[in-house]
């Protein structure tokens, strides 16, 4: 099974990528979709404008990108500026800071860290849906805490656009469900 | 931090009111000329001395009938300036109001002139402010995407410490390219995004002499669709053709590519995670992606290990810079080596 984060630098390096999206965006945390038979990676791009002390700025994704796993091929591309959905969207304004409150207290290892435990459990979730190992509840459970935790808040309705399923169930925070159904 | 407003039935503070009896006050705002009001304005009094202080407008964004933008400007130290700015938001118009922030400008550096601004936000609605940081004039601008000319801007940009590569010092024998010539060439970007215009610029003027203005092959690559905040990689060298140079994309380069480009009298315009050379960064936790180009004018081959000499556009110090090969390698890698050769 191919790890996810080689899938990512792969998604990083391809033609698609080096062709459409300017430099200085970073790709977001991918989002599972299962469409049929097929296991479909989506990421988006986004600018961030580099400042010390927590001040780096988040602009709003530009591109939202979805790809075949593990081939890499490419199934959709979205210019979200083109995009009449995201009209009312100023990709000109920051949404938000980096970093957000739930991870200001990780120094830079134990970020790095969290983001291993949490591709980890990416990779669990994909050879499970493979069939090729087990996924427990505490498995689920864990996903949700660390996609919770290391997803910025600014960024959560574009997380939510590129798949609400998983959103809900990983990224959403209780609580935050809880208002919305109100 | 309790809202400010009191606005009847659908917004309550609970303890302060300061809109009270400003209804004959209001004012229509027709910003596109239509005819028809787009906005209301009206006085607050936000010290409660019965002199107005600021004013609060009122914005129906989506033309549904509904106010769901409502910001306040407020002079709070009666000096004839707005220093205080509150604003309420319904992003997705369902009647609610789910973005709350509050910005007051301040001076940071203490030397009584204002020269930033303390925001808090609250994100979610809640009348809780989560976030509160303070901007300096560049940040807020960018933040705000409005230049406030009251604010004193920083004079100083970012500089990384970088160590500049010097003839004298090292051994020329052991040198490939013209690095102290091209260093001449060297630009500051002073701003986010044009850097690989500006690599490509300082390449064309090393090899040729010409004098190009950056900012002129940025409407040029903007009117073009190869620029817009940033250039794509494999757009690194439609400026570079434009301005009549002979290029050549490729990826998976190696040190070798380089040096060879070099000794033929080339110059390399190449993709790198610039986070990854910027000593300055070092405290950034920032991901793995390729964002800055950078023009490589030679390798320095005189130490125990290479030093890769660049002309970076991206900061204050960035003439022939010397970053050693392995820390190149590193942040050219997550371009997948991405360069443009160049020649004249």
């Amino acid at each position: 099974m191919m790890p996810i984060q080689e899938f990512l630098k792969g998604i990083n390096t391809n033609d698609v990528v080096r062709r459409n999206i300017p430099m200085g965006r970073g790709m977001g945390y991918p989002v599972l979709k299962i469409v049929g038979e097929r296991l479909l990676i989506s990421v988006f791009y986004y600018r961030s404008i580099l400042h010390p002390e927590d001040k780096t700025l988040l602009m709003p994704p530009e591109y939202m990108l979805t790809f075949d796993y593990p081939s890499g091929k490419l199934v959709s591309f979205e210019n979200l500026r083109l995009h009449s959905q995201y009209s009312s969207v100023n990709f000109d304004k920051p949404v938000g800071t980096f970093r957000h409150e739930a991870i200001r207290h990780l120094n830079k290892t134990e970020y790095r860290d969290k983001k291993e435990q949490l591709f980890a459990a990416v990779d669990r979730l994909i050879a499970h849906l493979g069939g090729e190992g087990e996924f427990h509840s505490q498995d689920e459970k864990e996903l949700a805490e660390l996609y919770g935790m290391m997803t910025e808040p600014c960024l959560h309705p574009f997380y939510r656009a590129l798949s609400p399923q998983f959103y809900a169930r990983y990224i959403e925070k209780k609580e935050d469900r809880h208002v919305s159904e109100k | 931090m309790k809202a400010f407003f009191d606005f009847g039935n659908e917004f309550e503070d609970g303890s302060q009111t300061y809109l009270s009896g400003a209804n004959s006050m209001m004012q229509p705002i027709d910003y596109d000329g239509d005819g028809i009001p787009d906005a209301i304005a009206t006085p607050v009094d936000i010290d409660g001395d019965g002199i107005p202080d600021g004013v609060a407008t009122y914005e129906d964004v989506n033309g549904d009938g509904m106010f769901d933008s409502i910001m306040a400007t407020v002079d709070t130290n009666g000096d004839g300036i707005t220093d205080f700015t509150s604003v309420y938001m319904d992003q997705n118009f369902d009647g609610v109001m789910d973005y709350s922030a509050a910005a007051m400008e301040l001076d940071i550096n203490g030397d009584g002139i204002v020269d930033g601004v303390i925001l808090a936000e609250d994100a979610d609605g809640d009348s809780v402010f989560e976030t509160t940081q303070i901007m300096d004039a560049e940040e807020w601008a960018w933040y705000s995407g409005y230049q406030d000319p009251m604010l004193e801007p920083s004079e100083e940009g970012f500089s990384a410490g970088y160590e500049q590569f010097d003839p004298d010092s090292t051994n020329m024998d052991q040198v490939v390219g013209d690095p102290a010539g091209d260093a001449q060439c060297w630009d500051y970007q002073e701003e986010n995004g044009p850097c690989a215009i500006y690599a490509q610029v300082m390449a064309y003027e090393a090899m040729t002499g010409q004098d190009i203005d950056p900012d002129e092959m940025i409407e040029v690559a903007t009117e073009q669709g190869w620029y817009q905040d940033g250039t794509a990689i494999t757009d690194m060298d439609k400026i570079l053709n434009y301005l009549g140079a002979e290029t050549e994309f490729g990826v998976n380069g190696d040190m070798e590519d380089l040096h060879e480009c070099l000794e033929n009298g080339g110059r390399i315009v190449v993709a790198v995670d610039g986070n990854e050379i910027w000593e300055g960064n070092q405290d950034v936790y920032a991901p793995n992606n390729p964002n800055h180009a950078v023009t490589v004018i030679g390798i320095d081959y005189s130490g125990e290990e290479p030093m890769v000499i660049l002309n970076d556009s991206g900061t204050m110090d960035g003439h022939a810079i010397m970053v050693p090969e392995s820390q190149f390698m590193d942040a050219w890698e997550d371009s997948g080596y991405s360069y443009v050769e160049a020649y004249a």
